[in-house]
């Protein structure tokens, strides 16, 4: 079995990230933000797993492992928020949450 | 209050509390009232004089911090406080009956009281100011006598133009009272140091002079007392007179120590060039009272030369023995007045003062008559007489001083005393012409039956009084000796009066020989008669200009009117200067300004504000671009965040 070159899967999560970035960025409603959050944190997992065939201790997978789980505990929180948030304010879209600003 | 304060004061405020009483109390009882203020003064007054023979009364009190002001009375000042109340007691009196049909009566005697009492603070002023203050009473109150009847116009402006006169001379008066005070430092009359000799001394000597002379009516300022006339005769008796006009008199007597020897030969010429001229003046008048003013003027003039000549003590004797000739003939001429004022007051054109509607009066009026010729003596020079004593004593005292200064360079000193001799010859002419005029003769226009009515006896005391002052043994034991004056010793000490030398009886029989001269001068020329007699009530204006000269009082009026004319003049030039000069370049001061201003404001506007403006339009633009960044959404926020990210890792990158 021939080895996926490094390469391959850093511009995969370079892509990723990009995508993710992209996401918070343009996006509007909070939802899709947390998913390109998600999508950026992916990235990152996933250069910990390609780095960590390189490493014979396996220490960048244990580390994607928790990263996962904290990455779930995080969108639970995160989604809670949201959802009061929504309730509170009858909307989830970020422009129009600026209470902080006055 | 010490012991002569309180003298000073109730001696000033008698006669001030007695007129104004009697102003406010109205005419009903003005005569009584005015004399209940003065009597209880005249007592004061009397006591004064006993009084200062042992010491001078002084009141010095501090007005402001480190400034002495004061009173002093000594000798000469109480005799002439009495001599002022004496006087002016009498003219009270004969005022009583002269002016009882006045509605203003009350009025009269209101201002008589106030005159009388600045005359005595006049003379019991030590400080030079307090003698400013009252000099300038004493013409206010002299303005107000006047200018009693003031309804009449001519009356009035005769009391303006009196006034005038004597404000440019208190000019020079100020001048020298503000020297001696600021600048000399003698602020006090009784304690005078001459001797020095600087410009101050002389410019202060100068214009003290200049005062005296205004308010004694010597040339220049002569023409003032003429006028004065206008005044009720009574006034005239006691201000133009006895009181008031020997003032000047008494100020140079007061600061002739002080005097420098310029300062004094300037004032003899005066004196003498005035009595002159007045003695002149009064040859050729036809109103019996302008006659009476300017043989007043020539007298003081006898008065300042003896002062100029040094003999000051003969100044002072004839300026008492005048005060009682003088303000005799004055009421005897009012008591004339009055005669035929009540005589013919229903014919409004006729002229009471008029000599040439007199003449004969010497029937109806007996007792006037024989007042007027023992003062008309006295003032003429004749010897038993009064005025003989004090003007030999001047006489004397000029001659000697003319002999000393003509040996000493001043070639003009003979002329001096020679017009002094001259004047004693004019002096018994004019009084001599007025005597007959008056008196003697035929009765002129219709009083052809004069009702006999002789004043009443209390019009008589005052002329008893002053006539018997006039002769000579009220005033001196001697009649022929000029020093033997009884007040002499009390006044000046043993050291005074002339000598008896060579020149005093010359001076006595020259005197004698001028004054019996004039009177037959004057009886050739005007005796009961005599074809000027006769002639007298078609007497015109005279026509020659040498009697026109002396008729007009040699035109010093109407200098006067056309140096106030030319005044006006001038006053006008600098009217239209004002206006289109002065105006002009206020006016273009102000355009300039608010041109000036506007450009000021466009630039204020445009550059500097234009500065502040573009800073703050700066900052607003730099402040707008940054608060886009904080715009308060979480992902401009974020695309900063990143964007600055990239940047650092860029950064590190090159």
């Amino acid at each position: 079995m021939t080895q996926i070159p490094l390469t391959y899967y850093l511009i995969l999560s370079a892509f990723l990230l990009c995508s993710g970035l992209l996401i918070v960025l343009i996006k509007k409603n909070a939802v899709f933000v947390l998913i390109g959050i998600e999508l950026m944190l992916n990235a990152a997992n996933l250069n910990l797993v390609a780095f960590s065939k390189f490493d014979p201790e396996l220490n960048g997978q244990v580390f994607a492992i928790f990263s996962v789980v904290i990455a779930a505990a995080e969108a639970a929180i995160a989604l809670a928020i949201l959802l009061n948030i929504y309730k509170t304010y009858d909307t989830s879209d970020l422009d129009d949450l600026n209470t902080l600003k006055h | 209050m010490t012991t002569p304060a309180i003298y000073i004061t109730l001696v000033l405020m008698f006669p001030l509390l007695g007129g104004v009483i009697t102003y406010l109390s109205g005419s009903k009882n003005a005569s009584r009232l005015s004399l209940m203020g003065m009597l209880p003064g005249a007592v004061i007054a009397g006591f004064l004089i006993y009084q200062s023979h042992d010491a001078s009364l002084v009141v010095r009190w501090e007005w402001l911090p480190g400034y002495e002001f004061g009173w002093c009375i000594d000798r000469i000042s109480a005799v002439l406080i009495g001599l002022v109340y004496l006087v002016s007691l009498l003219v009270h009196l004969f005022s009583a009956h002269y002016l009882s049909h006045d509605r203003a009566i009350h009025r009269y005697f209101g201002k008589l009281g106030f005159f009388t009492a600045s005359m005595i603070g006049l003379l019991a002023a030590d400080h030079f100011l307090l003698v400013f203050i009252f000099w300038e009473l004493v013409g206010f109150s002299s303005y107000l006598l006047i200018g009693f009847w003031y309804e009449d116009v001519e009356k009035a402006v005769a009391a303006r133009k009196a006034f005038m006169v004597n404000r440019v001379a208190d000019a020079g008066l100020l001048i020298g009272v503000i020297l001696m005070v600021t600048e000399l430092n003698q602020p006090f009359l009784s304690s005078l140091v001459g001797g020095e000799s600087s410009l101050l001394v002389h410019l202060a000597g100068f214009g003290l002079m200049i005062g005296a002379l205004g308010k004694s009516a010597q040339f220049p300022f002569s023409g003032w007392l003429p006028k004065a006339m206008a005044g009720p005769t009574p006034v005239s008796a006691l201000i133009h007179a006895a009181t008031m006009v020997a003032a000047g008199v008494y100020l140079l007597i007061r600061v002739a120590p002080f005097l420098s020897p310029p300062v004094l030969n300037t004032t003899a010429a005066i004196g003498a060039v005035t009595a002159f001229m007045a003695a002149v003046s009064a040859l050729t008048q036809h109103d019996i009272k302008k006659v009476l003013a300017y043989s007043t003027i020539s007298q003081l003039g006898y008065m300042v030369m003896g002062i100029g000549a040094g003999a000051y003590q003969a100044s002072l004797f004839h300026l008492w023995t005048h005060a009682f000739f003088k303000a005799g003939l004055f009421l005897a001429a009012g008591a004339v007045i009055h005669y035929l004022h009540t005589l013919k007051h229903t014919d409004s054109t006729f002229d009471a003062q008029d000599m040439r509607t007199m003449g004969g009066l010497k029937k109806v009026l007996p007792f006037t008559h024989v007042a007027f010729i023992i003062c008309g003596l006295a003032l003429s020079g004749l010897p038993l007489f009064s005025g003989f004593l004090s003007k030999e004593g001047i006489l004397s005292g000029v001659w000697l001083w003319a002999i000393d200064h003509s040996a000493n360079g001043y070639w003009w000193a003979y002329l001096v005393s020679d017009l002094a001799f001259v004047t004693a010859l004019l002096t018994p002419i004019y009084i001599g012409r007025q005597i007959l005029l008056v008196f003697h003769g035929t009765p002129r226009t219709a009083l052809e039956k004069l009702p006999h009515m002789e004043p009443l006896g209390l019009v008589k005391v005052p002329l008893m009084v002053l006539s018997v002052g006039a002769l000579w043994l009220v005033n001196a034991l001697n009649p022929l000796d000029a020093g033997g004056w009884w007040l002499s010793s009390f006044l000046f000490g043993d050291s005074a009066g002339p000598g008896h030398g060579s020149i005093q009886v010359w001076t006595m029989m020259l005197s004698i020989a001028l004054a019996v001269g004039g009177l037959a001068i004057s009886y050739i020329f005007y005796r009961p008669g005599s074809m000027r007699s006769l002639g007298y009530q078609m007497a015109m204006v005279p026509a020659k200009w040498y009697r026109r000269l002396t008729f007009e009082g040699w035109y010093l009026e109407s200098i006067y009117d056309g140096l106030s004319g030319n005044y006006i003049k001038v006053a006008k030039a600098a009217r239209i200067f004002d206006r289109k000069v002065i105006d002009w370049l206020v006016n273009a001061a102000g355009v300039s300004t608010v041109v000036f201003s506007k450009a000021l404001a466009v630039i204020d506007r445009e550059v500097v504000d234009g500065l502040v403006n573009f800073v703050a339009w700066l900052f607003r633009g730099v402040g707008g671009v940054f608060t886009k960044i904080q715009s308060g959404k979480v992902q401009n926020q974020l695309i900063w965040m990143v964007l600055l990210l990239l940047v650092l890792v860029l950064w590190s990158q090159f």
